[in-house]
């Protein structure tokens, strides 16, 4: 729910009561005040007959539609009110009636009881019409209040808005989105906040990126004269088997740093982050990896099946998506057994990788992990794995592992739960 | 072939200068920016090597003076930033190959061959070794003008031995070559030899036997001579 309904609604929540209450409250004074005047004419009539009753005789008693005068015997200490219901024949409806019995002396000094009534049937219509009045005046005045509100809210919040609108859009190798000026402290507050987060991280992004070009340039350059040199040694014919022994070693370890240098620096330029994900033509780049792999899968007489299920729309940026499928399918080739097979599934939320091989090695937990490897003696970095798993959670997929009947199980997979990427197996199985 | 080489680390620059000059080029080369325009735009080469960071400037700075001034010699890259928006920059602006250090000086010169090819427009250029001819634009290989029936691997093998020739390549400069960054995936040393295997065979069956040589422990070499 948007803010501002949200505070419509609480508003409004809160206005109900307040009529129902305003309206009880309003309704019962009123009522109070009418029986009090009600009153007073009463005790003022009763006045008025005491004075006629000293003189005339008891022959006072008046039965009106709207006004009843009584005497009787008997005496009472002091004047008394109260309400009742009379029933009314010519209207055939029981009317409510305000009642004061009074103490009073008749001419020949007997004590006795004035009864004198009055009827409240129009009192009671006005007193409602009053209530009514109220209750509507109110209704209109929180109507209006609430209208007004909503105007004024929407009209305080739209440099909050505008700047989220503009905060979407920010990526730390973009230009900075303009955030909305205000003069309400607060937001202005909040923009600052967010401009200097924004300098920050685009300054970490730059930083971060200049050092990997740096380390790239001074990793590889070394290594450039290494076997520059190595190249040039091995051409002197007065070459031994020691000797050929040592450089063909110093041959092997600088291939191996290369190719730890070339993860490290594509690792951290997924980790940089920047480019958007967009629809991946997977079939297509299923099929070139595989066309790529063919010469070690022939070596190796492994048995490929690719089944397109459904057509895959995980999203990725076009080159992390290459590198994804190529890490997944290197990986299940080089962990492979001779003659063994390898299955890509590929269904509308994901994409599973199978392939045949040995138990593993390492704790299944820390497969992803960087430099987790397999096989000590490899030359491999151990890189791969952790790397698909920095490009999955970067784009909100999860990546699972699991050992099903000989059969190791990759599986990438569009998942709501961008944190919970865990190893359980269970959400790619019965594909 | 005249060539120039533009490299500020002097390490490398002697080691590529040395290996191309024992290779019969004439080599010249410059430091930095400066002295590399100047060479550029006062001499003429067959090939131009250059690195992109150097001192006092940009080696695509380079590269877009030669193209400018309608100098047709090739130009390679040779870089160790190695991202991709090098590479596409590079090209757009006219280099013809994006080299990536850490090379090996075989696929240099492998490089530069097919670029000097690709550029003189020789027709037919081919390379002959003993009674055997390859002709790299055809993919095409042959004996005394028999035709030589070789699987895409074994002919790109076949070719950096022969574009190599009398030169001694280790394991790693012919798997990278042939295979790239597969060649790590693979139990390499078997995986190659089995090609060389299948090659010789055929070279053989052509009376051509004794061309490829084994250098214990290291690589291969390709030649006529004994």
């Amino acid at each position: 729910m948007k803010l501002l309904q949200r505070t419509a609604f609480y508003q409004a929540l809160l206005a109900l009561p307040m009529v129902v209450i305003g309206t009880a409250i309003g309704y019962g004074l009123v009522r109070h005040t009418v029986t009090l005047e009600v009153d007073e004419a009463l005790e003022d009539h009763a006045i008025l007959l005491r004075e006629r009753m000293r003189t005339a005789d008891r022959d006072l008693e008046i039965t009106a539609p709207d006004m009843l005068v009584r005497i009787a015997a008997g005496t009472i200490t002091h004047q008394l009110f109260s309400d009742t219901v009379i029933y009314d024949s010519l209207q055939a409806e029981d009317i409510p009636w305000r009642v004061g019995r009074f103490p009073a002396t008749m001419a020949d000094g007997s004590a006795v009881t004035m009864t004198i009534g009055r009827s409240q049937l129009e009192t009671d219509d006005l007193v409602f019409g009053i209530a009514l009045s109220i209750a509507a005046v109110l209704v209109l005045f929180t109507l209006c209040t609430l209208v007004l509100f909503r105007w004024l809210s929407a009209r305080l919040w739209r440099p909050f808005h505008a700047s989220l609108k503009a905060m979407e859009h920010f990526r730390p190798d973009g230009p900075s989105p303009p955030l909305a000026a205000s003069n309400v402290d607060e937001f202005t507050g909040m923009a600052n906040a967010l401009e200097g987060m924004m300098a920050n991280m685009r300054r970490d992004f730059t930083a971060q990126k200049r050092f990997t070009e740096q380390a790239a340039h001074e990793l590889r350059t070394p290594l450039a004269i290494l076997r520059g040199r190595l190249d040039q040694l091995i051409q002197s014919p007065a070459m031994g088997e020691r000797e050929a022994e040592v450089i063909q070693g110093m041959y092997t370890a600088s291939e191996r740093m290369g190719r730890t240098i070339n993860d490290m620096l594509l690792l951290a330029k997924v980790g940089e982050g920047g480019t958007p994900a967009e629809n991946v033509d997977w079939q297509r780049i299923i099929h070139e990896e595989l066309e790529l792999l063919k010469d070690p899968i022939a070596q190796q007489g492994l048995a490929v099946q690719f089944t397109e299920e459904e057509p895959c729309g995980i999203q990725l940026p076009p080159m992390q998506a290459q590198l994804l499928m190529s890490n997944l399918l290197r990986n299940a080739v080089q962990h492979n057994l001779q003659g063994g097979s390898i299955t890509i599934t590929t269904t509308r939320d994901a994409i599973t990788v199978r392939n045949s091989g040995g138990t593993l090695a390492v704790d299944p937990s820390t497969l992803f992990e960087r430099f987790a490897k397999g096989d000590p003696s490899s030359s491999s970095a151990g890189l791969g794995l952790s790397m698909v798993k920095e490009m999955a959670e970067r784009n909100g997929l999860v990546v699972a592992y699991t050992f099903e009947n000989g059969m190791h199980v990759l599986c990438i997979r569009r998942g709501e739960d961008i944190w919970g990427a865990s190893l359980d197996g269970s959400q790619c199985s019965g594909r | 072939m005249k060539v120039l080489l533009i490299e500020d680390e002097s390490e490398l620059r002697r080691a590529i200068r040395q290996y191309l000059q024992d290779e019969g080029h004439l080599v010249e080369s410059a430091t930095d920016f400066p002295t590399a325009m100047e060479k550029a735009q006062l001499h003429s080469y067959d090939a131009v090597l250059v690195d992109i960071t150097l001192p006092l400037g940009n080696g695509l700075d380079i590269v877009r003076a030669l193209r400018k001034a309608d100098n047709s010699c090739g130009i390679i890259i040779i870089s160790a930033k190695g991202s991709l928006d090098d590479k596409v920059n590079g090209l757009d602006l006219g280099a013809d190959d994006y080299l990536p250090k850490p090379f090996h000086l075989p696929e240099l010169v492998a490089r530069m061959r097919a670029l000097v090819r690709r550029k003189q427009a020789k027709a037919q250029d081919s390379i002959t070794i003993g009674t055997l001819r390859v002709v790299p634009d055809d993919r095409l290989a042959e004996v005394q003008g028999e035709h030589l029936d070789l699987t895409g691997t074994e002919f790109d093998l076949l070719h950096f031995l022969a574009v190599n020739k009398d030169r001694v390549l280790s394991r790693s400069a012919i798997l990278e070559h042939v295979w790239g960054d597969l060649a790590e995936r693979m139990d390499r040393d078997d995986f190659l030899y089995a090609h060389v295997k299948n090659l010789r065979k055929k070279l053989a069956a052509h009376g051509c036997d004794g061309l490829i040589k084994t250098v214990y422990g290291l690589g291969y070499r390709m030649s006529d001579r004994t």
